[in-house]
This record gives structure tokens, C-alpha cells and sequence, in this order.
């Protein structure tokens, strides 16, 4: 009761300082792969680091202004958030522009693009709040079941019609959040599983397969058999079994006919399962992120004399694979640390969520811990080949005004929520 | 509510344990197998530029060129910034006709293909375009991107002369890129004669630019600031021991013969002219002329790119008996006054017989001057009889020939593909006449016939082992690199194995031969300068015999002995001397005595006598 309070409230310290610290070390590296030895200038507007330091100018000024808005603003008026971003998606499907290949642009100027989708995260993420904290919301009713996951699944399906598969799997990542508030771990689980079967399914004969299957199958039984009784166990245990040879045969179907998958889609499978190898083709982007990172050793070339990720080997080097330019330039020590301060980050998020008073704050605080960790989870491991390339930015890291703004704002709102829970009365 | 808040450790535990998997992922790919990566990373984004110096010139011993440079244009194609361009016009600018050019890009593209090369990998597809023709089409290259001129030196000769021991300088093949890694498909390098023995100091050295690249193969500036860099380094001069006025003056009196002349210094065993003949004139092979014309050459009947000098050769004839001679006395059977009859030829059997002239019964002396088959039949049958069996006897006769430079290819010379020749080793007799054969079996190599096979360079040679009284020096081309002496110690001093005071009768029979009356070659015989020399006739079954002569001059304090061989020119006296005598005088005074000869000799036309005269 004794922290400050004012428009500031009282800020958390370390939310704060990574903060910064990830949009000026993220500035750096678009700095080092942008400028050349013969231009070194800062402030050069036709730069990407030039227009990425604009940009951050403008996200501080922004940062500042959420600060004079009541956290009420948003637990009272989260709809309008919601209603407008989906009305701007629905915009973008009609006026949109294509911009590297996806329709997801409103040109307002021909040097001011806005990409709504990037907005539209944090209307979904204020929406799923509202509905989590609200007092008669359980899982045990079928209505929150449906509702959950119509708030995240409406705009990711908007944002499909985009062509945009990357920002449709971020919407997903608001779903874990949900596992805080109630819904059972069984389905994160059966995900996970599911989601192992389909990638061995590729990569292993239906034989291999098949014992794979019985070894979890009684790998199952026994985890089941702790909270029934056996006989129920058993019945379970072979639904679980007969499911998984299902799907692992419809995995296999399905990726070696012809018609329902397309060939690059394919390709891109088949590239993160390593089967593919084709430098040029698919893989030419990963492979040369793969290179570069390697390239930089334990020590790294040191900042700005990273000969490989410079030379735009590399598509997207600024925004999809900006992760690249710090494995070679600071090595192993250096992307470990990053590693590092974003896990140290997100577990902050999560830590500072979870002492909200204010449930709506708190589900909001957890998808932000969701959404950031989904970026990173997806753009870091695409670089190091651990992720398929669906191309989603770094968070306050890769260049983009749109990625750098949506972020920030995210961030910021739930840095006010946190500045007031004193304020709360339990 | 407690229970729910422990959730917050599964969450926190799922994201950890994603950065674990990451951090062990980029354990793998910086930490462990780093070294791929680095390999890998440097090929792609810094490019190689290979900048090749010009050729060291050749000179002759007095400072002449003999091998200059000269430049020329190439027109390399970037396989991944070409573009389709109008190959008519191409080729009709580039005068090089469509097929080739086909067949020139497809190979390049089908060697990127099998990922035998890179696309960045700049592929030659036209070859050799003068400074002369270059002005037209560098204006119109801008019509052809990824297409490009490159500047490059190429050989030129200011004399058309010493073409085959010069050696030519061609591009590479895969047997010697695969062999050695300083050289790429394209590159040029010294095929043949001193371009091929002397290649490491005449290459110079290749200059390297290492530039940053990006993905266009834009240059984006140079790696590590030039701090690898090299610049390419002309190849070092090199001053040959060969002399340009004796050589052009060899191949001049040879002219319309087929045949060899070799002259050395016999102090230094430095080689002064090689010359074989019907010879070429070299810039025939150099640039674009040398598609055409080096099939011509290949297939002329007259072969004139066998250099006829340093090939297996043609039996030596009686030049042979200054060998034998020197063989007998040291064996200490034979002296000066050893005296064996003539009776116009040597009986082997009933059947055989070895003609000879029919000389009153000789001593050493003269058996040289006038060249008495009797007497070396004689001396050779005694040398194998002294030993226990007819191969003992004659492996010590084979020694004496080897140590005078016969049946070997000089090991140590930097005079590349010299062959052997052939002195057969007894084991070969033992095949041939199983059990039985004595020094009478094989007689006729007493008289240089048989299975003996010598070429200009050995002949000559023993010519210096005779004016040295007792060694030889290893023949050899190089005398200075730059401006280092090449070690002399390298072509170190040969004994024969014959004592000095044997030498005495042989230098005074080879005297007579030149200047006493009745000598095989008194014809040539010169005022002002004292020839010792010894004819001979190489037997040929195939047509007119092969006229040899082997001499040296002045006879106190020798300065230069020849070795020559001229194909059907009958005995040894009528061509192959008097030639030999112009060459002695061209180098020791500049200038012969006798235009009439020297006009004779120049103007005698021996390439087509096939046919064995009856008139000797």
C-alpha cells in the first residue's frame, strides 16, 4: 500500500528494463544488417535502421500516452478494441494491399502501411480477459467452451483469408492462456501428442509407426490407471490407441496425395523434418539463417563485421530472421543470452500476471506471456530450423512500425493494469 | 485459488523448457559443428578474384628475347548474371562459329549441373581476341550481360625460332587440375621444353582479391580491408644458356632436312643450340591461330613436333668408335700402337662380312682418323673375349657407354623428355640367342650399328667427354632465374671413368679425321680453327643411311662441341661436317669463311630421299 502511485502508478522494474533493452538491442542489429561501411548514418529516413528509430520514437511517445489512460479504459471498453480490430480485418479482405505476399496491408500512405492483424492480437487478447473474468465463467459450462474459442477463432479465421498462416497460428497461442483459467491439461496433451504423431507419421514407415503407438498406448494406460479404474483404463487406453493409428494413417494419406496439399507447403514439411534438402529451393532461406548462426561460433564475428547475414543472403534478414544477425555477430554467448532474457521476460510476464488482483488483468497479463512466447517460440525457431517457416516478427526485435507498435502496445496496456493493482482492493 | 496459481510453474516450466531447446540447438550448430559452417559461410558471401600475371620472358644467353608477352582479350560468361542474349550476333562479333559456342555453354551449364562448379564460377567462352579486334566488341559488350572481356598476356615469339626446346604454354586439363590444386580448368600453364621445367618460376605468382559479395555478386567491398589480398607477380625472367644467332643459323642450314643438331659448352655442359628439324614457327601455337594449326602440325608426315634431338634416336654410327677406343685403352688392352688388319672388311662368317675400305692394316690413331670397321669389330670382340663369359664381358662394355651418357636420359637436366636411346642390357642377348652368343654374335655394336640407339644430344655429349679428357657436365637450358645464377652444383660433373692420358691418341685420331689427308671429313677442314671430329653413318633399313658427326673446337681449350644427325643423307662426311663446321664457325667468329658452303648446305633439299643410293 505504500508503493507510489500516480499516473505511473507503481511500474515493474524489470518488465521495464527488458523492454528496452530488447528494442534497443533489436535496433542495433537491424542497425549492423542495414548500413553499410560507406553510410553509417543514424538518422537516414531511407534506412530501415533510420526508419526503425523513427518508429521507436513514436512507440515511446506511445508508451507514455497509454500511461494516462485509467486501466478501466480497457476492462470497460474492451468490445470497441475487439469490434474495431475485426472491422479493420474485415477492411483489410476488401481495400487490403499485398505487401510480401500477403494481403494483410492498409496502404494509408505510400510510406505508411498498417497491418491490422498485428492489432488485432490484442483485441482478441482484451476480449478473452473480459470472458475469463468474468464471475460465472467455468469450463464446466458448455456456452464459455464455445465462446472462448469462438473470441480467438473468428479472427484468426479473418486473418486466414489473409493468406496469413503465420499471425493465424499466433491467435492459437492465446488457447494456452486459457489453461490458466480452467481448461483441462488433457487438451494441451492430446495437442502435443497429436501434433508428434503427424511429424513422425512423415518421417517413419506405418511399421515403425504402429510400435511407436503401442509404446505410448501402455505408456497411457498406466497414466490413466492412477485416476480410474482398470477397466475403464483399458476401454480408454484403446480409444487412445485406435485414434492414433487413425490418425497417423490419415497423416500419411493425406501428405502423400497429390491434391491436398500444395507443393511448397509440402516442401516446407519436409524442410524442417530435414528430409528435404534442396539449398536453393524451400530450404534456401533456413539454410542460409542455419549458416550464418553457425558461422558466428562461440564467439561471434563481433558486432557490425557479420560478413554473411549483411550481404542479404537471406530474405526477410530484418524481420523474419533478424535472429540470425545475432548469431553471427554474437555467437553462442550472445543468442544464448537473448535466449535467455526473453525466457526471463516471458517468465516475468507470467510471474507479474499471476499477482494481479484483477482477474481481467491477469488473463490479459497471461496472454501477453502466451502471445510474446508464441513469436518467440515460432521466429527464433525458424531460424535454428526448430520451427516451420510460417514468418512471424520478434517481438520489440525485428523491424516493422507495425509489428514494433502492435507490440508495444500490448505490452504497455498490461504495464498500466500492473501499475494499478495496488490500487485493487481484494 | 491456490491450486489454479501453481499452474503458473507448468507454464513457466513449458517456455524454459523451449529455451533449453534452443540453447542446445544453437550448442549445436555454433559450438559443434562450427567448422562446416564457417566453410560454408565464407564460400558463399566472399568471392575469389584471380587476377594472372604475365609469363616471365625467355632469354638466350646473351640477354636476347626469345619468349616475350603479348596481350589478348578473352570473353568469360557469369553463369548466374547471363541472361539469353542474340547468339548470331555473338558469335559473328566474336568470330567464333555458332557449334562452338554451344558447345562451350552447354558444357559450362552441365558442369554446374552436376555440381562439378559454381554458378558464380566465370567460364571462358571465347578465346584469344587481339588487341587488335578487341576495340569492336568491348563497345558492343553492353548488348550481352554476364558476358564479359578479361585482358590476359600470351606468348609471343620475336623470332620464329627454338620452337620445340621453348616448349609451348597451353591451358590446362583435368589430369593436371586434379593433380594440382593451384591450377583451374582454363588456367595456362608450360606444356613442354624449358616452359614446362622452368613453369614454377616462369608462372609468377596468381594475385587473389578477396571481396565481400551479396547475394547478386555485387561487390560490397573488400574482406578483412585487402589484408589478404595479393597482387599478382610477373614470372621471374629467365636467361637460358641457349644462343639465339646459333640456334636461328642451325635451323636456317637445316632447313628443307630432317635431322638434329645439339651444341654445348663442354666446360659447362650448357646447352648452346637444340635443334631438330623440319621445325615450326611458334607463334603457329599460340592464340586463336592454334586451333587450326596444331592438327596440321600433328598430322604432317614430317612430324615437326617430335623434337628429334632428345628422341630415341637412330643407331650412332662410327661416332660410336671414339667410345670404344677410349673403352680398350682403359681396359689395357689396346695402346697406340695396337694394330688389327683391314682386308676391306671383318669376317663374322662364311656368310657375313663387315665391309671397310680396304685401309692399309691401322693403328689406333688412324683407325679414328679414317674410321676402320675392321679394327673396332676387332677391338670389340677383344674387350668381350678378356671376360669370363660373353656377358661379363659385355655389361663391362655397357658400362663404358652408359658412363659416357648412352643408353640414359640425364637425370638432372632441366631439359624435360629426353629419351634413353638404347643400349641393350646382356640379359636382352641372352633372350634373343639363348645359351650361346659371343662378342662376334653381336659385333656390329663395336661399329655402332645394331640394336644401339644415340640421339644428337648424346652424341654431342660425348663430344664433351672427349674435350674435357674424361667427364661431361649434365646438358642443361637454364643459367640464370631473374638475376640467380642457377646452381651449377645442380648439373654436376660426370666422369667416364677413362684416365686423361688415354685421351691423347683419341683427340689426335679425331684431329686427323678433320685436318690430316685421307681424315673422313678433310673437307671441312678450317685455317683459323683447329675441328677435331669423327664421321659416321647410321645404318637404316628403310631407306638411305643417316649421316652423323660429332665434333669440337678450337682442339686446345674447347669452346663449343656439336652433336648432328641428318635423316638419309648418306655418310656421315658430306652433310652432317660441313654443317657442323658452319655452326663452329657462326659461334666462334660470328661468321663463316664459305658462303658457298654455307649456301650448299642451306639449299640441299634431303626431305625426300627415301630411297637407298647405290652410288656409295
Amino acid at each position: 500500500m505504500n508503493r507510489k502511485s500516480g499516473i505511473f502508478g507503481s511500474l515493474d522494474g524489470w518488465l521495464i528494463f527488458f523492454y528496452f533493452f530488447l528494442v534497443f538491442f533489436g535496433w542495433m542489429n537491424i542497425y549492423s544488417s542495414s548500413s553499410t561501411e560507406e553510410s553509417r548514418q543514424l538518422f537516414n529516413l531511407s534506412t530501415s535502421h533510420g526508419k526503425q528509430l523513427l518508429w521507436m520514437a513514436v512507440c515511446f511517445g506511445l508508451a507514455f500516452f497509454i500511461m494516462l489512460f485509467d486501466s478501466r479504459f480497457y476492462t470497460n471498453f474492451w468490445y470497441v478494441f475487439y469490434g474495431g480490430c475485426i472491422v479493420l480485418l474485415i477492411l483489410v479482405l476488401l481495400i487490403g494491399q499485398k505487401v510480401d505476399g500477403n494481403k494483410a496491408w492498409i496502404v494509408i500512405t505510400s510510406n505508411i502501411k498498417l497491418q491490422p492483424s498485428e492489432f488485432a492480437k490484442i483485441g482478441a487478447a482484451l476480449a478473452v480477459a473480459a470472458l475469463v473474468s468474468r464471475k460465472e465463467f467455468t469450463y464446466k459450462k458448455i456456452r464459455f467452451w464455445v465462446l472462448s474459442f469462438a473470441i480467438i477463432l473468428f479472427p484468426a479465421a479473418l486473418v486466414l483469408l489473409e493468406d496469413d498462416l503465420g499471425t493465424t497460428l499466433v491467435f492459437f497461442s492465446l488457447i494456452l492462456a486459457l489453461f490458466r483459467f480452467g481448461l483441462p491439461w488433457i487438451l494441451l496433451i492430446i495437442a502435443v501428442s497429436l501434433v508428434t504423431i503427424f511429424f513422425l507419421s512423415i518421417l517413419f514407415p506405418m511399421n515403425t509407426m504402429i510400435i511407436v503407438i503401442i509404446v505410448l498406448s501402455v505408456v497411457s494406460f498406466f497414466a490413466i490407471r492412477l485416476y480410474t479404474k482398470t477397466l475403464l483404463s483399458i476401454l480408454l487406453t484403446a480409444i487412445i490407441f485406435v485414434v492414433s493409428i487413425g490418425f497417423s494413417l490419415g497423416v500419411k494419406r493425406v501428405y502423400e496425395s497429390k491434391h491436398i496439399l500444395k507443393p511448397h507447403q509440402k516442401s516446407r514439411i519436409n524442410v524442417l523434418l530435414g528430409i528435404e534438402k534442396d539449398r536453393r529451393g524451400a530450404a534456401w532461406n533456413v539454410y542460409n539463417s542455419k549458416v550464418a548462426i553457425g558461422s558466428g561460433g562461440f564467439l561471434g564475428k563481433g558486432y557490425l563485421h557479420g560478413s554473411f547475414t549483411k550481404l542479404h543472403f537471406i530474405p526477410k534478414q530484418r524481420t523474419d530472421f533478424i535472429f540470425s544477425v545475432v548469431g553471427e555477430e554474437w555467437g553462442f554467448w550472445g543468442s544464448s543470452l537473448v535466449l535467455l532474457i526473453y525466457l526471463a521476460f516471458i517468465a516475468r510476464l507470467v510471474l507479474v500476471a499471476d499477482r494481479q488482483r484483477n482477474r481481467f488483468h491477469m488473463a490479459y497479463g497471461y496472454c501477453v506471456a502466451c502471445l510474446m512466447f508464441f513469436h518467440y517460440f515460432m521466429n527464433i525457431g525458424t531460424t535454428i530450423g526448430l520451427a516451420p517457416a510460417v514468418g512471424v516478427p520478434l517481438p520489440f526485435f525485428s523491424y516493422g512500425g507495425s509489428s514494433l507498435l502492435g507490440f508495444t502496445l500490448l505490452f504497455w496496456i498490461f504495464i498500466k493494469m500492473d501499475s494499478q493493482n495496488m490500487q485493487i482492493l481484494r | 485459488m491456490k491450486d489454479e496459481s501453481a499452474r503458473k510453474y507448468v507454464f513457466i516450466g513449458i517456455f524454459a523448457f523451449v529455451a533449453l531447446a534452443f540453447i542446445l540447438k544453437l550448442l549445436q550448430l555454433q559450438v559443434i559443428n562450427t567448422e562446416y559452417n564457417k566453410k560454408f559461410a565464407d564460400t558463399y558471401a566472399i568471392k575469389r578474384i584471380v587476377r594472372f600475371p604475365a609469363r616471365g620472358n625467355i632469354l638466350d644467353r646473351n640477354g636476347k628475347i626469345l619468349v616475350g608477352n603479348d596481350f589478348a582479350f578473352d570473353i568469360y560468361m557469369q553463369p548466374d548474371e547471363a541472361k539469353p542474349i542474340d547468339t548470331v550476333d555473338f558469335c559473328m562479333l566474336s568470330d567464333i562459329s555458332y557449334e562452338d559456342f554451344v558447345k562451350v555453354s552447354r558444357a559450362a551449364w552441365k558442369r554446374i549441373k552436376n555440381k562439378e562448379a559454381s554458378k558464380t564460377e566465370p567460364v571462358p567462352i571465347v578465346r584469344d581476341i587481339s588487341k587488335e579486334d578487341v576495340a569492336i566488341i568491348r563497345e558492343k559488350m553492353t548488348k550481352f550481360p554476364g558476358y564479359y572481356l578479361e585482358q590476359k598476356s600470351l606468348r609471343r615469339y620475336p623470332r620464329p625460332i627454338g620452337a620445340l626446346i621453348l616448349g609451348e604454354v597451353a591451358e590446362c586439363d583435368t589430369a593436371i587440375t586434379n593433380h594440382d590444386p593451384y591450377y583451374r580448368p582454363g588456367d595456362y600453364i608450360g606444356k613442354s621444353g624449358i616452359e614446362k621445367s622452368y613453369e614454377k618460376v616462369l608462372r609468377g605468382i596468381k594475385g587473389v582479391r578477396k571481396v565481400f559479395v551479396d547475394v547478386k555478386q555485387n561487390e560490397k567491398g573488400k574482406y578483412l580491408d585487402g589484408a589478404e589480398d595479393t597482387v599478382s607477380v610477373q614470372g621471374e625472367n629467365l636467361t637460358t644458356t641457349l644462343d639465339a644467332d646459333l640456334q636461328e643459323y642451325g635451323e636456317m642450314l637445316m632447313s628443307h632436312k630432317k635431322g638434329a643438331i645439339v651444341c654445348i659448352e663442354p666446360k659447362t655442359g650448357e646447352v648452346l643450340a637444340l635443334i631438330s628439324a623440319p621445325t615450326y614457327d611458334p607463334n603457329l601455337l599460340v592464340g586463336r591461330g592454334r586451333k587450326m594449326n596444331y592438327p596440321t602440325l600433328l598430322l604432317d608426315k614430317n612430324k615437326p613436333l617430335y623434337n628429334r634431338a632428345i628422341m630415341d634416336g637412330y643407331p650412332p654410327g662410327s661416332t660410336f668408335k671414339v667410345m670404344q677406343a677410349l673403352a680398350g685403352q682403359q681396359e689395357g688392352f689396346l695402346v697406340n700402337e695396337t694394330k688389327y688388319p683391314c682386308g676391306g672388311g671383318f669376317r663374322i662368317s662364311a656368310a657375313h662380312t663387315i665391309d671397310c675400305h680396304g685401309h692399309p692394316t691401322a693403328d689406333l690413331r688412324y683407325s679414328l682418323q679414317t674410321s676402320c670397321n675392321s679394327y673396332y669389330c676387332h677391338v670389340f670382340t677383344n674387350f668381350v673375349r678378356r671376360y669370363p663369359t660373353p656377358s661379363q664381358g659385355y655389361a663391362a662394355w655397357r658400362g663404358y657407354a652408359m658412363r659416357f651418357g648412352f643408353g640414359q636420359n640425364f637425370p638432372g637436366s632441366d631439359i624435360p623428355n629426353i629419351k634413353k636411346g638404347n643400349v641393350p642390357p646382356p640379359e636382352y642377348f641372352d633372350k634373343l640367342y639363348p645359351g650361346h652368343w659371343t662378342g662376334m654374335t653381336i659385333v656390329s655394336l663395336g661399329i655402332g650399328q645394331g640394336e644401339l640407339q644415340a640421339n644428337a644430344l648424346q652424341i654431342c655429349n660425348l663430344s664433351c667427354a672427349v674435350a674435357n679428357r674424361g667427364y661431361w657436365i649434365t646438358p642443361h637450358v637454364g643459367k640464370k632465374v631473374g638475376n640467380k645464377v642457377v646452381d651449377p652444383e645442380q648439373f654436376k660433373k660426370n666422369y667416364v671413368g677413362v684416365d686423361d692420358k688415354y685421351f691423347d691418341v683419341v683427340q689426335e685420331g679425331m684431329y686427323g679425321a678433320v685436318n690430316l689427308p685421307g681424315g673422313t671429313a678433310y673437307h671441312i677442314k678450317l685455317a683459323d680453327i683447329v675441328i677435331c671430329g669423327k664421321t659416321g653413318t647410321a645404318q637404316n633399313p628403310h631407306g638411305e643411311n643417316h649421316s652423323v658427326f660429332m665434333c669440337y673446337a678450337p682442339k686446345d681449350n674447347p669452346k663449343i662441341a656439336v652433336g648432328i644427325l641428318i635423316e638419309n643423307a648418306g655418310f656421315g662426311g658430306t652433310w652432317a661436317a660441313p654443317i657442323a663446321a658452319l655452326m663452329i664457325e657462326k659461334y666462334l667468329k660470328g661468321k663463316t669463311s664459305r658462303p658457298s658452303m654455307e649456301k650448299q648446305m642451306m639449299e640441299k633439299d634431303l626431305m625426300n630421299v627415301i630411297k637407298r643410293s647405290t652410288t656409295h
